[in-house]
């Protein structure tokens, strides 16, 4: 098949077989929970919301359940494309959307507006605006580290993106060592978790910086093509490798704050899901983003369903089960490409 | 906006005291001035960390000058945008290496990059555009091949067929023939040479075997630290003193006597007459001429004899090669006879040698003296060898003569055939 012919085929696959997942994913979300609704019914209050025919009182699927899975959409939407991106950005196979320091940064400020109490005050939102900002204060960090002369070096990044990340780490674990009482309240920014406070405000907050990053990744995919090749050759294809390089990071950093800032570290989701599209829809990063993103919502709605429905009332975290599912999956991928 | 030189050619890329490199206070590239003319193959040369590569990454946007400005048709390229300039000059780096499993085609459809906007697909003018430039390079059945499972000489021309694709009217190569075997070095020069010419490209390739760009460059840039030290057609640049001084290597300049144009040869190691370690190795006298004394004249100086040798004419190549290789010889004037007082320095050189070698040169009346040298000095008890090659061996061109004197050399003489086998004598005469 000819490469215009080829592309086009997959973009429509990569678009249309995770979407088709997605819808699914989406309908066995809402029917699963510690309280159970019938499908149906689940159906009828989410028509009647919408339709502005609900009356005041609580509802589980309205309120609840369907946020939830939303958020747990985007956030996988974009922790799986902006690890596609910056896999292809920084041409390393183990580079995720943490790998700039985002989550540990993130963590930290959570950790420390709990520990100060701010969780009760204005609704609890100094909470994951904390964790934006230090998510974002140290991937500044770790950029001014790794730029040298005007240019970001592409290996000094992922070091300076460990090294920074332990010690955020280092730090989060001996505030936690001071504040016992607290450790419950701030286990779910550690081990991630869609049960937000607040869940639409949460939805709005991490969409619509979501969909910005994907939206943004989306129009870089082609430069990222070119950039696979090296700086070099991509800068004589046209790309300018040192704004590609601010535009993705900057991009994904913003995204993953969000994502870590709205349900916590949730691992492995950013790492094996570019992973297991580049099998299936190869290197051009056009269906590779569109598949990711899709997945990745596919992922973690599911995730999130297993989360509730695994052992009710009680929840698990949800970055336990994308790890528990994520590491052999990730194995097999793995030895699937040696053969 | 171009630039016109006098010549009335369009200059396309224009490097005007540049001065560039990796860190301030040290410049790879020093105040280098130079134009990249259209339809015209140019190949910068130079020894290793004169500035070639760098040269080509500050022309090519990629490196930006400490000082001085490029310009593309007359405009800063540091003021055209990446996409634009992509559009005018394409590279082909040293290494071609893609890191994902594309195929051949898809490879080069991304230098249709530039071209293509964004958030549109390539269109079938872009994929015909692409196949077209593989088939250029003589690549067309590789569209479907994996890059990953072709040859280094296949991976070369779909890289350059990727820099054909952006439709450049400037290409500039970064040791194009690097890690290629003599075909695909030829191949590929001859197809850029081509391109040159048919599409009226303007072509600057980083060379760094000076024959193959003596051989097929219009014009060569030679850098030395960071200089231009020579630009020009490839026989008024390439001079053995050129190299000597560039490259610190001794090499000798001849023509190709089918092309006109020049290439290198290694010359010989000089013969150092007051070398203390050869004071004891015997000292050879060989009696030669029209290039029959070359082979055991080298031979003998790389073995550590010492070496005397006469009389050859001036312009012979055994007189040259003697004049290269430092050998003290007596010399006539071009296509003299061998006058009386040449003769007797090459008969008291002949007295003083060990040992006398005569190779097989054609005896004629002007140097019918050197065969009565190596007769005196037999009659003075050297040793004598004559020299054969194994071919018919009638040298003489006197009319009866020299034949007979020869006769008379031959009866005491030793014949012996081949450089190698004369060598094992000589040293047996030393130990």
């Amino acid at each position: 098949m000819k490469p215009r012919a080829a592309l086009r085929t997959r973009l429509t696959l990569a678009a249309a077989v995770p979407a088709c997942l997605l819808v699914a994913c989406f309908f066995a979300a809402l029917w699963t929970g510690a309280v159970g609704v019938g499908p149906m019914e689940a159906l009828g209050q989410v028509a009647s919301h919408l339709s502005g025919e609900a009356g005041p009182e609580t509802s589980i699927i309205w309120d609840l359940r369907l946020p939830r899975i939303l958020l747990a959409a985007v956030v996988g939407a974009v922790l799986a494309a902006g690890g596609a991106a910056l896999q292809g950005l920084l041409g390393n196979p183990l580079a995720e959307p943490y790998t700039a320091g985002v989550s540990s940064g993130c963590v930290l400020g959570a950790s420390l507006a709990v520990i100060l109490g701010l969780d009760s005050v204005a609704g609890g939102w100094p909470v994951p605006a904390a964790a934006f900002l230090t998510g974002l204060a140290a991937v500044a960090l770790v950029l001014a580290l790794a730029r040298r002369s005007g240019k970001l070096d592409v290996n000094t990044f992922l070091l300076a993106g460990i090294i920074v990340g332990a010690f955020f780490w280092a730090v989060t674990t001996f505030v936690l060592s001071l504040a016992r009482e607290d450790i419950a309240r701030i286990f779910m920014w550690l081990a991630g978790s869609f049960a937000a406070p607040y869940p639409w405000d949460y939805l709005k907050m991490a969409s619509v910086i979501g969909l910005l990053c994907l939206a943004g990744l989306f129009w870089n995919a082609r430069d990222l093509n070119a950039f696979a090749l090296g700086e070099d050759q991509a800068r004589s294809l046209g790309v300018e490798p040192e704004r590609l390089k601010a535009m993705v990071i900057l991009l994904t950093t913003l995204g993953t704050a969000a994502c870590v800032s709205a349900a916590g570290v949730i691992g492995f989701a950013g790492l094996i899901v570019p992973h297991g599209m580049r099998r299936v829809f190869g290197p051009d990063h056009r269906p590779l983003l569109v598949s990711s993103a899709l997945c990745g919502a596919c992922l973690l709605v599911l995730a999130d369903a297993l989360a509730r429905g695994l052992a009710p009332p009680r929840e698990v975290p949800v970055g336990v089960i994308t790890s528990i599912i994520g590491a052999p999956v990730f194995l097999w991928i793995l030895s699937r490409g040696r053969a | 906006m171009d630039s016109v030189t006098g010549a009335g050619l369009t200059i396309m890329l224009r490097l005007c005291d540049v001065t560039a490199g990796y860190r301030r206070d040290r410049p790879v590239l020093r105040r280098v001035s130079l134009e990249i003319l259209p339809g015209e193959m140019t190949g910068i040369v130079g020894p290793n960390g004169s500035g070639k590569t760098t040269l080509v990454r500050v022309a090519s946007r990629s490196l930006p000058p400490i000082s001085g400005t490029v310009f593309l048709d007359g405009a800063d390229i540091w003021r055209i945008t990446a996409r634009g300039f992509a559009r005018q000059v394409a590279v082909v780096p040293q290494d071609t290496l893609v890191p994902f499993d594309l195929s051949a085609l898809e490879v080069v459809l991304l230098g249709r990059h530039p071209h293509v906007g964004r958030l549109h697909m390539e269109t079938r003018g872009d994929e015909d555009a692409a196949m077209a430039a593989l088939e250029m390079v003589g690549a067309g059945h590789l569209a479907r091949r994996s890059v990953r499972r072709i040859s280094g000489g296949e991976r070369q021309r779909v890289a350059i067929a990727r820099a054909l694709a952006q439709e450049p009217r400037v290409l500039l190569l970064d040791e194009p023939t690097a890690h290629l075997d003599l075909a695909h070095q030829t191949e590929v020069m001859s197809l850029v040479v081509r391109l040159c010419r048919d599409r009226g490209i303007a072509v600057a390739a980083v060379l760094h075997d000076l024959n193959l760009a003596a051989a097929w460059c219009q014009r060569l840039v030679v850098l030395a630290e960071g200089r231009v030290e020579a630009d020009g057609p490839p026989s008024a640049v390439l001079s053995e003193s050129l190299v000597a001084h560039v490259w610190n290597a001794r090499m000798w300049v001849r023509r190709n006597p089918l092309t006109g144009r020049p290439f290198l040869l290694p010359a010989p190691p000089p013969y150092e007459a007051d070398r203390h370690e050869t004071g004891d190795r015997p000292l050879v006298h060989v009696i030669c001429g029209g290039g029959s004394g070359g082979p055991i004249l080298s031979a003998l100086v790389h073995e550590g004899f010492r070496v005397t040798c006469g009389v050859v004419n001036v312009g012979d190549s055994d007189e040259e090669l003697c004049r290269a290789m430092n050998i003290p010889h007596a010399a006539e004037a071009p296509f003299s006879p061998v006058s009386p007082e040449r003769s007797e320095v090459n008969r008291r050189m002949a007295l003083d040698a060990d040992a006398v070698v005569v190779t097989p040169f054609c005896v004629g009346p002007g140097n019918l003296d050197n065969v009565r040298v190596a007769l005196d000095a037999q009659k003075a008890g050297r040793p004598v060898f004559l020299l054969t090659d194994g071919s018919p061996e009638d040298v003489d061109y006197t009319g009866g003569e020299g034949r007979a004197l020869l006769t008379e050399l031959q009866t005491r003489a030793e014949r012996i055939q081949g450089v190698e086998n004369l060598l094992n004598r000589l040293r047996a005469l030393s130990g």
